[in-house]
């Protein structure tokens, strides 16, 4: 992007595209200008009338930035940013503190004592889930063998599931 | 909508960046009138580094001298990127809350300045704020003004002003960003590099692109006078 050196005017001279580049990023204002390339710039203003053309033409548009109005600041405002941010802080009894392993592992296990009846109530319930999956292939299978009598035959099984339960060809599939 | 990529937020990794500056008097502010308050002024001899190890130690009043003493050029920079005074302030309160959490990554002695890690973060906060509302149209840019008739009056020139951010607004959003670091607030493209994640080149080639659109921006608004193209 940038071309500070110029060879035909010598190690320290700015070429006028240079200068152009110079000024369309930073603008006329040599407060502006990076520190390495401030010198070689003016000394490149300070002969060519070109170059103090094209500054003339980059300070215009500097002109018309400079006429937006710069944020107003007051004490007051300050002030008021600091103590909401003070608001916010988060309050150090809140912060969420580390346990230690050791601990965590602890709480876990005396978390398993109070929930172990739970646990066995919901193995028996799933142990009774699998007994009834156990037979409902039966009714499945011999509603498929019915064709268009199927879902009948299979809606009247799956209501009636005590005698399901204990038909002797149920208990047979069981044991095969 | 144009595509924003969000920068790494220095707060996630606080980087070390080389102090260099190649611009100078990039610490002036000449547009923001501030003057410190009585709680700042009350530690003046205790630098950023050693507040922020006591920030990181849960001290409040540290968090306030610091806050204090960065507030308003924070304020400046993320209005002068949001073009709104309520949003920077919650920007900056927000951005302050996240010194407050992240005060212990702070490596003190290092090459960084605190006030670079703290307007990287308002930068970002204030990316991503845009990112979540959109990006305002120009066409609610406000009426042109009529530039010579009434160039001295209070109306005309608050119109003016308007116009310019509505042309401010109208551009990318790094190159707004480029040009309120830069321009504005006088930062050098190295300083603006760090916020913004990019190099020195890219930086320059932000401005460069900048301010040849607003160029055009400002001469489609019929104003005249702005180093325009010759015909």
């Amino acid at each position: 992007m940038r071309e500070p050196i110029n060879g035909a005017g010598g190690k320290e001279a700015m070429g006028m595209a240079a200068f152009q580049a110079l000024l369309e990023q930073y603008g006329a204002e040599p407060r502006r200008w990076p520190d390495d390339l401030r010198k070689p710039a003016q000394a490149l203003l300070a002969h060519s009338v070109q170059a103090r053309a094209e500054q003339h033409r980059a300070a215009m548009l500097d002109a018309m930035l400079d006429r937006l109005d710069a944020p107003v600041i007051s004490d007051d405002r300050v002030a008021r940013v600091v103590a909401g941010a003070l608001g916010d802080l988060p309050v150090p009894g809140l912060v969420r503190r580390r346990i230690p392993f050791a601990q965590r592992v602890g709480d876990m296990l005396g978390g398993w004592r109070q929930v172990w009846p739970r646990a066995a109530g919901l193995a028996a319930c799933t142990a009774a889930g699998i007994l009834v999956g156990a037979f409902s292939p039966v009714a499945s299978t011999a509603a498929g063998g019915m064709g268009g009598e199927g879902a009948v035959t299979t809606a009247t099984t799956a209501s009636d599931l005590p005698s399901a339960l204990f038909t002797p060809s149920a208990l047979e599939s069981l044991f095969q | 909508m144009l595509a924003m990529k969000r920068l790494p937020s220095p707060l996630d990794l606080p980087g070390r960046d080389a102090r260099g500056s190649g611009m100078a008097g990039r610490d002036r502010h000449k547009d923001t009138q501030v003057t410190v308050t009585g709680m700042a002024l009350a530690e003046p001899m205790v630098d950023d580094d050693t507040l922020l190890a006591r920030i990181a130690g849960g001290d409040r009043g540290a968090f306030t001298v610091l806050a204090t003493r960065h507030t308003a050029r924070a304020l400046s920079v993320a209005q002068r990127v949001l073009n709104n005074a309520a949003e920077a302030d919650e920007v900056v309160q927000e951005a302050w809350v996240k010194v407050w959490t992240k005060a212990g990554r702070w490596e003190a002695g290092g090459s960084a300045r605190f006030s670079t890690w703290l307007h990287r973060v308002v930068v970002n906060l204030c990316i991503d704020r845009r990112r979540k509302q959109g990006f305002e149209a120009l066409e609610d840019a406000p009426d042109v003004p009529d530039p010579s008739p009434a160039a001295g009056s209070l109306i005309a020139r608050r119109q003016m002003s308007e116009t310019i951010a509505a042309a401010l607004a109208g551009l990318p959003e790094r190159q707004r960003v480029a040009v309120s670091l830069c321009y504005y607030e006088e930062m050098s493209a190295a300083e603006a590099g760090r916020m913004l994640d990019l190099s020195v080149p890219a930086v320059e080639s932000l401005l460069a692109r900048a301010r040849r659109a607003l160029r055009g921006r400002l001469t489609a608004l019929g104003i005249t006078g702005v180093g325009e193209d010759e015909e």
